[in-house]
């Protein structure tokens, strides 16, 4: 009995890590999806421009997101995010779903669209 | 030795054992914190012991999430009540700190700036950003754990701002 509930709980976590589990190319293609082709441009300037706020994206990730840099605020550590030197960016849905959603109300003060998301991912792929 | 002495001697003693157990008791994670508080709560800044705040300030901050010190934190309402009851669980800092909640921030307590008389200073350096980036200095701040005597040397951040060093460099402003 113990072994079939240790097998279904593994499965069920096997599950769930399906259910998130994503590539940056993926991710990409959903939201291209969602609006139309992707701009690496328009994205590089998205992400390294204001948008009325206070801060663009670069202010915490800098520009290029390709090292280690610092919350604005706070001053943490925050590990790369370009996926190409960082394996664990854009790999769970979930979680970049949440982060676009929180960061660009920070930046933007709205929520991102499909069409923003595509064109800075795309850019961020470029990125080494 | 007079008796005298001896009583001066005791309560010397007594007065030391009782700083040192109370020493090390602020700012420890317990053993039943969430993973959920680690990935909601740590990504911005460091995790916060629960114990450094009462917990009508707890209160307050989860109340306000969408309004958390100039950004929204808002997470689902499930999620704020697990890591609110969390935090109304183990929350603590009745010396130095206000119970009314007033004190919203660790960095404006008493307590806080009491145990950081000599540290401020470096607070504003580029490389340190706030009082609150506890790792920078703290090592084991990610653990729950403040307790080291002595504060890593010669880090870059030092250099650039403690007078008496050797290897003093310019600062770049």
């Amino acid at each position: 009995m113990k072994k079939l509930t240790l097998f279904m709980g593994l499965a069920t976590f096997g599950f769930v890590q399906f259910a998130f589990a994503t590539t940056p190319q993926e991710l990409l293609k959903s939201y291209e999806a969602q609006s139309s082709k992707a701009s690496t441009s328009r994205g590089e300037q998205f992400f390294n421009s204001k948008h009325g706020k206070e801060w663009s994206c670069a202010s915490c990730h800098e520009n290029p997101p390709n090292r280690d840099s610092k919350h604005i605020i706070t001053g943490k550590v925050i590990k790369p995010l370009a996926p190409n030197v960082n394996a664990d960016r854009f790999v769970d849905q979930a979680k970049v779903e949440k982060w676009f959603k929180r960061n660009c109300n920070d930046v933007v003060g709205r929520e991102c669209t499909a069409q923003e998301k595509a064109d800075v991912l795309s850019w961020l792929m470029t990125v080494k | 030795m007079t008796s005298l002495m001896f009583r001066v001697l005791f309560l010397l003693l007594a007065f030391c054992v009782v700083q040192a157990s109370h020493a090390g008791k602020r700012g420890v994670f317990p053993e039943n914190t969430p993973a959920i508080y680690y990935s909601e709560c740590a990504e911005c800044h460091v995790a916060f012991p629960p114990d450094l705040l009462p917990s009508n300030s707890w209160k307050k901050i989860m109340d306000d999430l969408h309004e958390h010190f100039g950004s929204n934190a808002q997470v689902d309402d499930q999620i704020r009540k697990q890591i609110e009851g969390y935090l109304l669980a183990n929350s603590g800092a009745t010396l130095g700190v206000k119970k009314d909640g007033s004190d919203l921030r660790i960095t404006q307590t008493l307590w806080f700036n009491r145990m950081h008389g000599k540290s401020k200073r470096y607070f504003d350096n580029l490389s340190v950003g706030s009082g609150s980036n506890c790792a920078v200095c703290h090592s084991h701040a990610t653990d729950g754990r403040f307790d080291e005597n002595k504060i890593p040397a010669n880090t870059d951040w030092q250099l650039q701002l403690n007078p008496f060093s050797l290897n003093r460099k310019p600062n770049p402003k």
